[in-house]
């Protein structure tokens, strides 16, 4: 794995080439409630390649989610631009070309497994063939489920049926916020692996924000790591092991190694690998 | 308009260009209304101007210092004995679980008795002013008992099992725990209980007092002083008004870790947790009848009380079946029941429709809401007699008034509990659906009108007794049918046996109606809000 210094991109640049993912370009945003504006994000930038998978990692409050929900048009930006595959996120969604898994799966308690995948057809109003739904819930593992309701669900379960829902409709950019945040941590490698293995067959160009280490490793093609707030990028680390990827992988030296050097970087230990 | 900014405005960031806003619309209804009384209801014996409202308040103003006075002091004391009353009951209740079904059936009873029926028996029973009193008290029992029965259970569980492994007692768990965590709802609870103790205080010296609002207001009616009874109708709301914003501060001041929404949804919730699962099963309403009939004959008994006044249910029944004017008798009460039940329904889903309608218009123009939902939270307290003087000039007397201002008990409750339901629809919902580009109405359709579905429930529950009270006020004091003209052809010839007869023919009613709506409730709870039945 190499690791090189934090993206600068100029703003100004037009015409976003073919293999241009996410895109963001001195980011800087500023929160004003009541009492004194809180600066959250300061001079963040990334470039990432379509259909890349790019994680960030960092604090509790640096900012992470701030950035994932820029990329969903809930928020805007003080300062910089953001886009994705050339397009402002508006337009994305616009287009119905976004998909998002929040921590908490956030599902219709009074729509079954089935029709709750289907709220994204139905929403966006594209044309998705009725197999397309079966074949995702059976790729996430609810075959025999389609017809429970949430209540009746485990909390992996709701999860799947969550993931389920952004996928149906073969969105272009994937945004995952924590989406396994409040699962145990074997509910969460299983996840893992499966998201991987549905991953790999969308092209999607995907941004997770997470807390684990272990899980941004496993996943990504790069991660960045970020700084406590107002957030920064402290290092955008590249992982190049080979994909398919498998469990065992989590189990290999460099593999630990990766992980401990972005244990490294969070704790603040990377600055002598700057510059 | 972008999902940040609803969600700022949700959570009550107080802006400057916000309060302007509702300052300006404010002033705009009140300008509004001035300008409707001076020139298209000018004459019309319908509707006072504010500037004539304030002359005549300031003119006479120590004829209406010393009514407001009387009304306040009645409501008062109605407030603090029903509402002592009410959580002595939640703590029985939630300590001795096994009372939860016979006080529960009680309090609905109290709460499904219609005050104007019993209004002329307790006066002949009670002291004049002591009737007034325990009719404000009445109006309070119920709806405070069940918002405490719900705070108390709300405690957290791992805090009671804290003080369990520490040893405590149930009595420990109840002050330590249970009291604080009851308070938001108890005070959602209360909040609610001021206008009721105004509202039951005013119908009782509507029926016969010397002094008060409830008088004042009869009389400026009967000789159709308009100014008069907009005077007296805004300080009567004033008094509700005040009391609900007096009471909501306390709350907030007393319970600093609770912020005003989960006030709300403590309120909107109301109730679905105690009620629905108590009136499920035959055994309950065998219990209810039990309580209801035994309570009766009891208190007939015990009291002592003159037999010319005061009717067992053996003497209903003789008055209903067995006495030699009993198909008369029948006539008169069965005829208007059904008079006024088609009233009450009317009213009842016209006030649920319109309630409805006016809280989606509130979620998809949340500027017209800020600039409305103060009036709307005032007038929510509104006394049913302020507004009947306009309908009726303008309907006339007939089933369109009546519907008219039936509904008005239901839309204000109605509209609120939807409103706040809405916006407590999960955020996160919300979020995806926007995020899949779903349009602001297809966000209204699929997510947030389902979501708000136990609450119109719940609104409904607590409107089917209320929707019943008020079709009888109206039929009493406007069109002179139905059990209302009951209640008048009673009085007038001094037959107790009337009063008692319609009042526990509408008690059953109410009561039995609560209990289908609360199974139509649970079903809807199990499908649309599981959580909320664990």
């Amino acid at each position: 794995m190499r690791q090189r210094p934090p993206a600068t991109v100029d703003a100004a640049t037009a015409g976003a080439p073919a293999d241009e993912g996410i895109r963001l370009a001195r980011l800087r945003k500023i929160f004003e409630g009541r009492g004194a504006p809180l600066l959250a994000l300061e001079d963040v930038s990334i470039a990432t390649r379509r259909g890349a998978f790019t994680s960030i990692i960092g604090p509790s409050g640096c900012g992470k989610s701030t950035i994932l929900r820029m990329l969903a048009d809930l928020d805007a930006p003080t300062f910089g631009t953001v886009t994705a595959h050339g397009k402002t996120p508006r337009e994305l969604r616009r287009a119905s070309k976004l998909g998002i898994v929040f921590q908490e799966p956030a599902l219709l308690p009074w729509r079954t497994v089935r029709s709750n995948i289907e709220l994204a057809v139905q929403v966006t109003g594209l044309a998705v063939p009725a197999r397309t739904c079966d074949d995702l819930i059976a790729l996430v593992g609810l075959d025999g489920f389609e017809r429970t309701r949430p209540a009746e669900l485990s909390g992996g379960m709701r999860q799947r049926v969550a993931i389920a829902r952004a996928l149906v409709t073969s969105p272009e950019v994937l945004l995952l916020d924590e989406p396994f945040g409040a699962l145990d941590e074997m509910t969460r490698r299983r996840l893992n692996l499966e998201l991987l293995r549905i991953w790999s067959e969308q092209a999607a160009t995907t941004l997770l924000v997470t807390h684990s280490i272990e899980e941004a490793a496993f996943l990504s093609d790069t991660v960045v790591v970020m700084s406590p707030r107002p957030g920064r990028i402290l290092a955008e680390v590249e992982v190049d092991f080979p994909r398919p990827r498998k469990e065992a992988l989590l189990r290999t030296p460099s593999f630990h190694a990766l992980t401990d050097r972005l244990s490294e970087l969070l704790a603040g230990g990377g600055d002598d690998d700057r510059g | 308009m972008t999902i940040a900014g609803e969600a700022d405005a949700g959570r009550g960031f107080s802006r400057l260009p916000e309060r302007a806003e509702t300052v300006a619309i404010l002033v705009a209804v009140l300008v509004g209304w001035e300008v409707l009384a001076r020139t298209l209801l000018a004459g019309s014996f319908a509707l006072a101007a504010p500037t004539q409202v304030a002359a005549q308040l300031a003119q006479n103003w120590p004829l209406y210092a010393t009514n407001v006075q009387v009304t306040l002091w009645t409501a008062l004391k109605g407030f603090a004995i029903g509402n002592a009353v009410a959580v002595v009951a939640a703590v029985l209740i939630v300590q001795w679980p096994a009372l939860e079904r016979p006080v529960f059936s009680a309090a609905l009873a109290i709460y499904s008795l219609p005050i104007i029926a019993l209004a002329p028996i307790l006066m002949v029973l009670l002291d004049r002013p002591d009737a007034m009193v325990a009719l404000s008290a009445l109006a309070v029992i119920f709806t405070t008992m069940v918002a405490a029965v719900l705070g108390l259970r709300s405690a957290d569980p791992a805090a009671l099992e804290v003080v369990h492994v520490l040893g405590g007692s149930g009595r420990d768990k109840l002050i330590r725990v249970r009291l604080q965590s009851a308070l938001p709802s108890l005070f959602a609870g209360l909040k609610i209980a001021a206008p009721a103790s105004v509202l039951g205080a005013t119908v009782g010296e509507f029926m016969g007092a010397e002094r008060g609002l409830g008088v004042l207001i009869t009389g400026a009616l009967a000789s159709l002083e308009t100014t008069r009874v907009w005077s007296v109708a805004v300080l009567a709301t004033a008094l509700s008004g005040g009391g609900y914003v007096l009471v909501g501060w306390i709350g907030a001041w007393l319970t600093p870790w609770v912020h005003g929404l989960e006030i709300s949804q403590a309120a909107t919730r109301g109730g679905a947790g105690a009620g629905p699962g108590l009136l499920r099963t035959g055994a309950t309403i065998a219990i209810s009848l039990v309580v209801v009939f035994g309570g009766w004959a009891l208190f007939i008994r015990l009291a002592g009380l003159n037999a010319f006044f005061a009717k067992g249910p053996g003497d209903v029944w003789a008055f209903l079946f067995t006495e030699p004017d009993a198909a008369a008798n029948r006539a008169l009460v069965f005829g208007g029941l059904l008079v006024t039940l088609g009233n009450a329904g009317l009213g009842f889903v016209a006030g649920m429709a319109g309630g409805t309608l006016a809280a989606i218009v509130f979620v998809l123009r949340p500027s017209v809401e800020r600039g409305v939902m103060p009036i709307a939270i005032t007038l929510r307290s509104i006394p049913i007699l302020a507004t009947t003087p306009l309908v009726i000039l303008l309907l006339g007397r007939t089933l369109a008034a009546t519907t008219v201002i039936v509904a008005i008990l239901s839309f204000f409750p109605t509209m609120i509990n939807m409103v706040t339901a809405m916006r407590l629809t999960r955020r996160q919902i919300v979020e995806v659906l926007h995020v899949m580009n779903a349009s602001r109405l297809t966000i209204l359709w699929r997510a947030e009108l389902p979501s708000a579905l136990p609450a119109l429930m719940a609104s409904a529950r607590i409107a089917v007794p209320a929707s019943i009270l008020g079709a009888v006020i109206i039929e009493w004091l406007v069109t002179g049918v139905g059990m209302g003209n009951a209640i008048l052809a009673g009085v007038y010839n001094a037959d107790y046996a009337v009063l008692w007869a319609v009042a526990a023919i509408l008690t059953l009613i109410a009561m039995a109606t609560y209990g289908l709506v609360s199974v139509a409730e649970r079903a809807v709870l199990r499908r649309y809000a599981p959580e909320q039945l664990a």
